[in-house]
């Protein structure tokens, strides 16, 4: 049975180039510093035994405390004559070394010990992080001290008990990844893929987890040269005459006052040493890790960013609210995303009107953009108005949007669980959006929550107002989405995917609801959803959105029996109608265009059977008559339809 | 036609046993036991709202989870992961985000179909020509595929292995309509040649009807209704059944839900010794409430059968799927 529309294969489409690891650390100006002395360190650490040093461990006892910038003695000597210049390259070799290593021992061992209590849970996890909680009981460097007294003092005992005592940075930090990891459906993916549990841990768990491991070795590499130089300093882990950061700062200490050099010069290395290896860590750390990455940590504005050069008049008197000409857009570093592109509407009160398109069509965006609620950067809105009973939204102050926002337009989203604050009862939650706008005191504020929640139909609602959203079902959290949204008397309601997560009874539910608040109250209704189904239950009328513009608009009945475009015609072919099994369901072949590269004429000519070449010579006007329009050239007549 | 799988009484409750302290953990009875027989070569739907042991019914027919009681049984005792895979619904999710689609495929060509070398690289060109998509994308991320891209690949993932019956669970609702329609032309044509058989979950009822043979309703962690797809949705016995109907938005239709106070499923920790649909039943009496209603069929088709005391009739007329064409 070949499919003559999906008989050429899919290919893919060509990838932005994103900025690598390297521009990303290099564009921090404080780890590029870091990098370059850790950089500088290293080398003439690594150099040590073919640079013109003096030795460092022979004893001039003629030349003991000579001065910094003395002839043949750069950095002066110690209180046995050394040169200092010669053991502080020779120690910077040993610190170092030691520093590397403990770390690498501690993030194998820790990251070992947190991959498998976390992928294996239960006995396992309680065993080995219990284990792990009584290592991060003992102060650290009494536990080091216990560890060295053991084993005896001695560089490599010191390194051992530095590596022990920091296992549960690792341990801790894995553990907790790896056990969301080993609940992620992909897990599932490999064990059906016939993967046993070591290859899963090992080949699908470990690389996910490895960036936190880096980014944990990146930020202790400094504090394990510290630690290193602290039991070294108390004469425990470098034994004389073997030089390293720590034994020389305890050498220095006897004679602080009359030769204060021993010790500075280096306390100030250690110093150089680790700020500047903490510097790069952090450097690391924030290009590994996705959420910094992602800029989730840049607050956006208050509102949408208005950058139009000229505001149109309103062009439909009588509307509740109208939109005009609307682009919005998103500036990504160089490229610009154009996710609406000249968008009109307009409802009256008590009317509903649907948005209807897939992802990526704009319809949210046009919805977000009315009150400024799209974040700010990267969205601008580039042209365009919206005018709520013929007052420009746009022009307005932030203080006057705000006050606006929720009483003149409310919103209800798809999930309501992560719009209500899980923290807060929901009596409070009405209460708050209440008083915010009204200058009611507590007890009013809650008689009118209770009337919000009998409105959209809760039972009982008295009791209700002391429940926490995690104690209401699906369609009781969105009931209650609905009643915040009512909560000061908005004359506007834009529903964006209010039903698409909810059980299909609790949707006909909702569905209803909102056809009586309707009735009841005239609130207007802008409903966003990809569901013909809904759209036909609740609309009036009907915009359908194809690349950032409406391609066709019109009663719903009308528009939904003959459509006139040839996009909204493929949409309703390609849905399973209920009661119609026999319909055959034909896809539309191909994707929605990149809204970075858009083509000047129809954005559909590329999948649609009708088009012709005047379609891609350039762009297509929404045209019609009475109440139905389409933007199209050859469009869909009722009796070829 | 044979039986590929066979489910009996199976059951599954989550938790339960003692605490540290001798306390008794709270069970989750999240399958109450169903019985089912898939025969080879037809589609099954499974409908039913969250929470009602759909995928937990699914986990376990693939083998990632197992029953508490009762058992799932296999045509001819064949190895469970070679001749049962499993679609995801996310299928972005189920691919390692640090792996290549090439290495997501491959190992299931190595554990299960024993390819290696260059055997193995011819059959995943197949692979990508059998869900339709370019090469190319054998040397993407999952993060660089779109929503029916990644279905496409999870599909191709399961067919690696060559299986028997493949379990779809909800393949098709994260995606948008248009790739939904391009998905649900695929596996009706990889089923046509590949001789597969489905097992369908989804909560969406035109799907379920467009694509099945036989239709299962599931409500709490039991069969409600089962019965050729056609004959369900003409004739629901089960008010479960007939309220979903109703509650489907469909274009053109009024849509006129009956009130409820919430559509809510009873406590799973504590479910009813009843029928669990009576809190909510308008033909609901005493007996629903302490009995529960065994499964059988209660019209003229031996194979429609409902978990009800007092079972929708339908006049002679309506009970043919055909008079509604």
């Amino acid at each position: 049975m070949a499919v003559t529309d999906i008989a050429a294969p899919v290919t893919p489409a060509a990838q932005p180039a994103r900025p690598g690891a390297w521009q990303l650390l290099f564009a921090n100006t404080l780890a590029t510093a870091g990098l370059i002395v850790i950089t500088l360190v290293v080398l003439v650490a690594l150099a040590a035994p073919v640079l013109p040093l003096a030795d460092p461990n022979a004893t001039a006892p003629a030349a003991r405390l000579t001065p910094p910038l003395t002839d043949g003695y750069l950095l002066g000597t110690d209180a046995l004559g050394r040169d200092i210049l010669a053991r502080l390259v020779w120690g910077l070799r040993v610190s170092l070394a030691v520093g590397l290593s403990a770390t690498a021992i501690a993030a194998v061992a820790g990251s070992l010990i947190g991959l498998v209590a976390g992928f294996a849970g239960g006995r396992v996890d309680a065993v080995l992080m219990r284990g792990v909680d009584m290592v991060l009981a003992f102060p650290y460097i009494l536990l080091a001290l216990a560890i060295v007294a053991v084993l005896g003092p001695g560089l490599v005992n010191a390194l051992y008990a530095i590596a022990v005592v920091n296992i549960p940075f690792f341990a801790r930090n894995v553990r907790g990844l790896a056990l969301g990891l080993s609940r992620r459906e992909f897990v599932d993916a490999a064990r059906l893929s016939g993967q046993g549990s070591a290859e899963i841990l090992m080949r699908e768990v470990l690389p996910n987890v490895l960036p936190v491991i880096v980014i944990t070795m990146s930020t202790t590499v400094g504090w394990m040269i510290l630690e290193t130089a602290g039991l070294s300093f108390l004469g425990l882990g470098a034994q004389p005459p073997q030089a390293d950061l720590g034994s020389m700062l305890g050498d220095g200490r006897a004679v602080l006052f009359t030769a204060p050099h021993v010790a500075i010069i280096p306390g100030v290395a250690i110093f150089v040493l680790v700020m500047s290896i903490n510097l790069l860590g952090d450097g690391i750390r924030d290009v590994l890790d996705p959420r910094l990455k992602s800029g989730a940590l840049a607050r956006p504005g208050a509102r949408t960013k208005i950058a139009r050069t000229a505001a149109p008049a309103p062009a439909a008197p009588g509307a509740l609210l109208e939109v005009a000409g609307l682009k919005t857009h998103f500036r990504v570093g160089r490229s610009t995303v154009e996710a609406v592109r000249g968008v009109d509407l307009a409802v009256a009160e008590g009317e509903c009107l649907g948005i209807v398109g897939e992802s990526g069509s704009g319809k949210s965006v046009t919805g977000m953009s009315v009150m400024g609620l799209v974040p700010s950067p990267p969205g601008v809105i580039a042209d365009g108005a919206a005018f709520f009973r013929g007052d420009d939204l746009f022009a307005l102050p932030d203080g006057a949007l705000t006050a606006l926002r929720g009483s003149a337009v409310a919103y209800v989203f798809q999930d309501p669980l992560s719009t209500l604050h899980p923290q807060f009862t929901i009596g409070q939650q009405l209460m708050e959006a209440i008083r915010v706008h009204a200058p009611v005191g507590r007890k009013e504020a809650r008689r009118r929550a209770e009337a919000l929640l009998a409105k959209v139909r809760i039972p009982n609602p008295a009791r209700r107002l002391d429940a926490y959203p995690h104690e209401l079902s699906g369609g009781m959290r969105q009931r209650v989405g609905i009643a915040m949204a009512l909560a000061n008397d908005a004359a506007v309601l834009v529903a964006d995917e209010p039903t698409t997560a909810l059980d299909v009874t609790v949707q006909a539910q909702i569905l209803k609801l909102i056809n009586v608040l309707r009735r009841e109250t005239g609130v207007a209704v802008i409903f966003i959803t990809h569901d013909f189904g809904v759209v036909s239950a609740v609309t009036d009328r009907v915009a359908v959105m194809y690349a950032g513009e409406i391609v066709e608009t019109g009663p719903t009945a009308a528009l939904l029996s003959a459509p006139a475009h040839p996009y909204t015609a493929r949409l309703i072919a390609c849905v399973p109608v209920l009661g119609e099994p026999d319909r055959a369901v034909k896809p539309i072949p191909g994707r929605p265009p990149a809204l970075v590269d858009l083509p000047k004429g129809c954005a559909f000519a590329a999948r649609c059977e009708r088009a012709q070449d005047d379609c891609r010579a350039g762009p297509v006007p929404l045209a019609g008559s009475g109440s139905r329009a389409v933007r199209c050239l050859h469009p869909l007549t009722a009796e070829a339809a | 036609m044979s039986a590929i799988l066979q489910l009996d009484d199976v059951a599954r409750r989550f938790g339960g046993g003692r605490t540290l302290f001798g306390g008794a953990k709270p069970t989750v009875h999240a399958v109450r036991g169903i019985s089912l027989t898939v025969a080879r070569g037809e589609t099954v739907g499974i409908v039913g709202e969250s929470g009602c042991g759909k995928s937990t019914l699914a986990r376990m027919v693939v083998g990632l989870d197992h029953p508490s009681d009762g058992t799932i049984r296999l045509a001819g005792n064949a190895d469970r992961r070679a001749s049962v895979q499993y679609v995801f619904q996310d299928c972005a999710a189920s691919l390692n985000p640090r792996k290549r689609v090439r290495q997501a495929l491959s190992v299931p060509l190595t554990k299960l179909a024993g390819l290696r070398g260059k055997a193995r690289e011819a059959r995943l060109a197949e692979l990508m020509e059998t869900v339709n998509l370019d090469p190319a994308f054998l040397d993407r991320y999952p993060h660089e595929l779109s929503g029916g891209q990644a279905q496409r690949i999870g599909i191709a993932r399961a067919l690696a292995a060559e299986p028997d019956l493949l379990v779809l669970d909800e393949p098709v609702s994260a995606l948008d309509v248009s790739m939904q329609a391009q998905v649900l032309e695929l596996l009706a044509d990889l089923k046509a040649r590949l001789g597969l058989t489905y097992v369908f979950i989804s909560h969406d009822l035109s799907v379920i009807e467009s694509v099945s043979d036989r239709v299962a309703i599931l409500y709490f962690g039991k069969l409600a209704e089962i019965g050729p797809a056609r004959a369900v949705y003409a004739a629901p016995q089960h008010p479960y059944t007939a309220l979903l109907l109703a509650s489907a938005p469909a274009p053109g239709r009024p849509l006129d839900p009956p009130d409820e106070d919430d559509g809510t499923l009873p406590d799973p920790y504590d479910p009813p010794p009843g029928c669990a649909f009576a809190a909510r039943c308008p033909r609901a009496e005493a007996v629903c409430r302490e009995a529960m209603p065994p499964l059988a069929a209660h019209g003229g088709a031996p194979d429609h059968q409902s978990a009800c005391h007092f079972p929708i009739s339908h006049g002679a007329g309506a009970r043919q799927g055909g008079s509604r064409q």
